[in-house]
């Protein structure tokens, strides 16, 4: 199982070329004697060699080692995922603030007064460049949707 | 050339507004930070901070970047000294001898020794820019489509520069770029192209989102098992300074790297990694050094760091002149560009001068402004270097979630910035470069749409590839970019064949 992991990534790549380059020949049109390549033309190019390019990477991967997956790295992918979910229910803010202040002190157990500090710097931060000084109309979420507006 | 400089002052004095000073001063201090915390470099760093450009007017946006990318190259430098991690990729060589002279306790030394030869690579790259570019601006303006088409053709190709042991790996990662630059739109027909029906993608894949999260994200995703690391040294002015024969040392490495290293940055793909290692070799190779290099010798801190500043300030030049990026963080400002309603290209210096030239004379000013604050700053870069990944996971992550939701002002740029964060996270970990993904999505449109035009202004006809001298020469040396690395490495590998069978016998 390790081992067949190694392919992974150039196995997509493959699937992935292989699969724009049906797409775009099923779909769009080549070439055209007077106007020359058309809109299907470079992305059609472009996947078949991704194809060959990803068969290549595969059988080079033969000789190489697996990198080991270390789960602790997608903690963080958990986490921002989550933020996602949270959006829709409780807004993009109120997500990300309470993110930044969990794992500070329940991921990484800083003390209290770090935890706090880093919080607040980071909430004038967003809120003072990105609410107040760019206007950006953060998603507020179905609970504050109508208090927002 | 008078005309050039004239027109340099006119760029200063439209930037010495009290905005724009305060933008120059803290692009240059963020710079050095950006550039000094292992790990995080001028493209993730431009990456990050370009989403808060959105609200400024045009030059004062490139201003912020061009002197966040400049900076960098000063900050890279002190954690490869400090703790032998270069903070970004030009700073590599600059750790063989800076590190060694930290550790004999000359550490103030050799940072003051990286800091005088970044500012005088950095001014030679520049006084060559300003003398050059109006040329090329000119020289640029004979480029129609198909002109445009085989040029881009040999920026495509010269990207192989940036693709690192790999090969296959690196045109994967050039191809996906591409294919990603297809996705929304066709540019000539004006019709739907690969969106799947899916409205958001019709504009196609942002650039933003999608920058923040091939090396944003996924740099804070690597960071997560990564060790904090740890310094000792302190740092004081006093110790730091350079006695006049110590100077005398590296001025004639500086200026002979200024100049060689400007012309290695205005190659596209090149960049300053390739400066800075190819004038570390010439200064090994070719000159002597009053300590041998690697051992502690101030002369290859400045063969290193002059060079990699003046092929940060050369970059520019293709930049601003005829619109081709020459680096992954060159691609996010060439990004930038288009993303403020910009053309760079030949035309940008007649219809934007205050813009093109404002962006010229930041250089000047955050080259200066480095200086002061890279000596004042040594004693307090020791503790930045050092913040915890505990603290910069979620703060850099707070600002590539909130950065890429600005971008779109929708939840459409979180998603991008989260799927792009995991797929080259998981491209990066199997060794596949991401700046030449970068630079083929910023590319391939153009490239695409010149070729397109040029066909159709020809009736379909392929001749018209190979009509003009710019044609033809951009075509032989993308021939020569192609077979060049082939036939090297062939020689490489039947030299190493001749030395194993020589020892064996």
């Amino acid at each position: 199982m390790k081992n067949l992991s190694k392919y992974a990534v150039p196995f997509a790549v493959t699937l992935t070329g292989l699969f724009f380059t049906v797409y775009t020949v099923a779909h769009y049109q080549l070439y055209d004697a007077t106007m020359g390549p058309m809109q299907g033309a470079l992305p059609t190019g472009i996947a078949a060699l991704l194809t060959l390019f990803g068969l290549v990477a595969c059988f080079k991967t033969r000789s190489s080692e697996a990198v080991p997956l270390d789960l602790r790295n997608w903690s963080v992918v958990a986490a921002v995922g989550a933020v996602i979910l949270a959006t829709h229910v409780v807004g993009f803010l109120p997500s990300i603030f309470v993110f930044l202040f969990a794992w500070l002190k329940f991921k990484e157990r800083l003390p209290w007064k770090t935890t706090i500090i880093v919080t607040v710097v980071m909430a004038a931060f967003v809120l003072g460049v990105f609410v107040w000084w760019m206007q950006i109309p953060f998603t507020p979420g179905i609970l504050f949707e109508d208090l927002w507006g | 050339m008078l005309e050039n400089f004239a027109m340099l002052w006119g760029g200063i004095e439209s930037l010495l507004t009290v905005e724009n000073l305060l933008i120059v001063l803290i692009g240059t201090l963020v710079g050095i930070m950006i550039g000094a915390i292992p790990g995080i470099g001028s493209l993730s760093g431009c990456a990050i901070l370009l989403p808060m450009t959105y609200n400024f007017e045009p030059t004062s946006a490139i201003v912020l970047l061009a002197t966040i990318y400049y900076s960098t190259m000063f900050g890279g430098s002190i954690s490869a000294i400090l703790l032998n991690i270069p903070g970004d990729s030009p700073a590599v060589m600059t750790a063989l001898d800076g590190y060694a002279l930290a550790r004999k306790g000359k550490a103030g030394k050799a940072l003051a020794a990286a800091t005088i030869s970044s500012f005088i690579g950095g001014l030679i790259g520049m006084l060559i820019l300003v003398s050059t570019v109006m040329w090329l601006a000119r020289f640029g303006l004979n480029f129609g489509n198909a002109e445009m088409t085989t040029l881009l053709l040999l920026a495509l190709v010269s990207i192989s520069w940036l693709i690192g042991d790999s090969p296959v790996k690196g045109i994967v990662s050039t191809l996906i770029g591409a294919l990603l630059g297809c996705l929304g739109m066709d540019a000539i027909l004006g019709t739907a192209r690969l969106n799947f029906g899916n409205t958001a993608l019709m504009g196609g894949i942002k650039f933003a989102p999608l920058v923040i999260g091939a090396v944003g994200f996924s740099q804070v995703i690597k960071m997560v098992t990564e060790k904090d690391v740890s310094c000792d040294t302190k740092l004081s002015m006093r110790e730091s300074m350079l006695n006049v024969h110590e100077f005398m040392r590296i001025l004639p490495v500086s200026l002979r790297s200024g100049v060689i290293g400007t012309f290695v940055g205005v190659l596209p793909g090149a960049g300053a990694t390739t400066s800075s290692f190819l004038n570390y070799a010439i200064q090994k190779k070719t000159f002597r050094s009053e300590v041998p290099l690697g051992e502690g010798a101030i002369e290859g801190i400045a063969s290193s760091e002059s060079a990699n500043n003046a092929a940060a300030a050369g970059a520019f030049a293709p930049l601003l002149a005829l619109g081709i990026p020459g680096s992954g963080t060159g691609s996010i400002l060439l990004g930038g560009l288009l993303m403020w309603g910009l053309q760079p290209g030949p035309l940008l210096f007649s219809t934007d001068p205050g813009f093109a030239w404002g962006c010229i004379a930041s250089l000047f000013l955050a080259n200066g402004i480095a200086v002061v604050c890279a000596f004042s700053m040594m004693p307090l870069m020791t503790r930045v270097i050092t913040i915890s990944n505990k603290i910069l996971i979620p703060t850099i992550t707070v600002v590539c979630a909130v950065g890429s939701f600005s971008a779109t002002e929708s939840m459409y740029g979180l998603y991008i910035m989260f799927f792009s964060g995991i797929v080259c996270y998981l491209l990066d970990r199997d060794g596949y470069p991401m700046a030449p993904l970068l630079l083929s999505f910023v590319l391939t449109p153009l490239f695409e749409k010149y070729m397109r035009r040029a066909f159709s202004a020809s009736a379909g006809h392929v001749e018209i590839f190979w009509q003009s001298a710019i044609c033809k020469t951009c075509l032989a040396l993308f021939v020569f970019f192609l077979v060049a690395p082939m036939v090297k490495t062939a020689v490489m590998k039947r030299r190493a064949a001749r030395k194993q069978s020589g020892g064996n016998a």
